[in-house]
């Protein structure tokens, strides 16, 4: 600190002053866990950044795990791609301990990301981020007219949606008498 | 041959890592695609409406917040074939308003019908205008609720 400052702050009123956090509580190390996806790639993250998933910290809550226990039992997400898994822990890291903002533009602009992100993190019970990829869902459409929004999201037309439910049907007719005339096979 | 084959296993190795995205809107169940519509624009719902009949109902199953909206018809719709015009302001601070009118085409009367009806069902008003006779009314058939803080009636309106 510069004498200029210190001049500064003797000179000031004296105001109340809260005692060192240190001071107050000893710190508590901060306990980890681990995670992984499909790609079995484990991630070690803080519970701080945990607390961002409900899903998470209800198990974290209900194991009591150990640090070596919860190292030695990661918990496996098989149904979440690992680099999707890599971007919710990634987001729940930057967002430790620090109030939401607003609008998060960090999130990937590919449909395909964004998508497999929104599965994700509504199944990780991540409530701040699932708003933030719904935004950007829906800004995915901002200004486009219905036939480019059914070409961008692949939405198949009514006849195009009932001509693959007939096929569906008829396909399920053509395996059940299939199944049937097998089944009558067997028994003589 | 044994090279060829050890290239090929090595490219289909590094294929497999590469993840494979086959996600999309159709893949989304209803909720979330709730939730995304929830954050859509007054616009894209409308063309998101326009696409199929899933995500028809889907937006007309969302709300949708109006800072005013107001319906006005002119002339006696049982005599004349009546106008009518439907104000909306989306937002207060930015002022956008939108305007739709009837198209005095007798082939879309049903779906000019449907989106006086999609409006009324979604819209949230802070404040809604009537100005429309009976017989109209009896004809649109509308028989949802009109959610709003304030409304306003036109004194001629026929409407019990």
């Amino acid at each position: 600190m510069s004498s200029t400052e210190q001049g500064t702050s003797s000179a000031a009123p004296a105001e109340p002053t809260t005692a060192p956090e240190s001071a107050a509580a000893p710190e508590v190390p901060e306990s980890f866990y681990y995670v992984h996806g499909k790609d079995k790639v484990v991630h070690k993250v803080s519970a701080g950044a945990l607390q961002h998933s409900a899903l998470i910290h209800g198990m974290i809550s209900n194991l009591g795990y150990t640090e070596e226990q919860a190292k030695a039992n990661p918990f496996p997400f098989e149904n979440i791609d690992g680099d999707i898994l890599q971007m919710v822990v990634d987001w729940c890291n930057q967002h430790k301990g620090k109030p939401t903002p607003p609008e998060d533009t960090n999130l990937p602009k590919q449909k395909e990301k964004l998508f497999d992100l929104v599965l994700a993190v509504n199944y990780l019970e991540i409530k701040e981020l699932l708003t933030y990829c719904c935004k950007q869902v829906a800004m995915m459409v901002k200004g486009k007219s219905p036939e480019e929004i059914r070409e961008i999201w692949m939405i198949p037309t009514d006849a195009e949606d009932e001509a693959a439910e007939k096929e569906a049907k008829k396909r399920a007719g053509k395996e059940a008498a299939g199944e049937t005339a097998a089944a009558a096979g067997d028994a003589k | 041959m044994a090279s060829t084959i050890e290239n090929l296993a090595k490219m289909t190795e590094n294929l497999s890592i590469e993840p494979v995205y086959n996600t999309n809107w159709c893949d989304m169940p209803e909720e979330l695609k709730r939730e995304c519509i929830g954050k859509m624009g007054f616009d894209e719902r409308l063309a998101l409406r326009f696409t199929a009949k899933t995500e028809r109902s889907l937006v007309n199953s969302e709300n949708f917040m109006f800072h005013d909206g107001g319906f006005y018809m002119h002339g006696n719709h049982d005599y004349i074939p009546a106008s009518w015009c439907i104000y909306l302001t989306l937002d207060k601070e930015n002022q956008t308003k939108k305007n739709y009118k009837n198209t005095n085409d007798g082939e879309r009367v049903k779906s000019d019908f449907e989106f006086i009806k999609f409006i009324w069902g979604v819209g949230v008003f802070e404040t809604f205008s009537i100005s429309c006779d009976l017989s109209f009314m009896e004809e649109l058939n509308y028989t949802g609720k009109i959610t709003a803080k304030n409304v306003v009636i036109a004194e001629w309106c026929r409407i019990d």
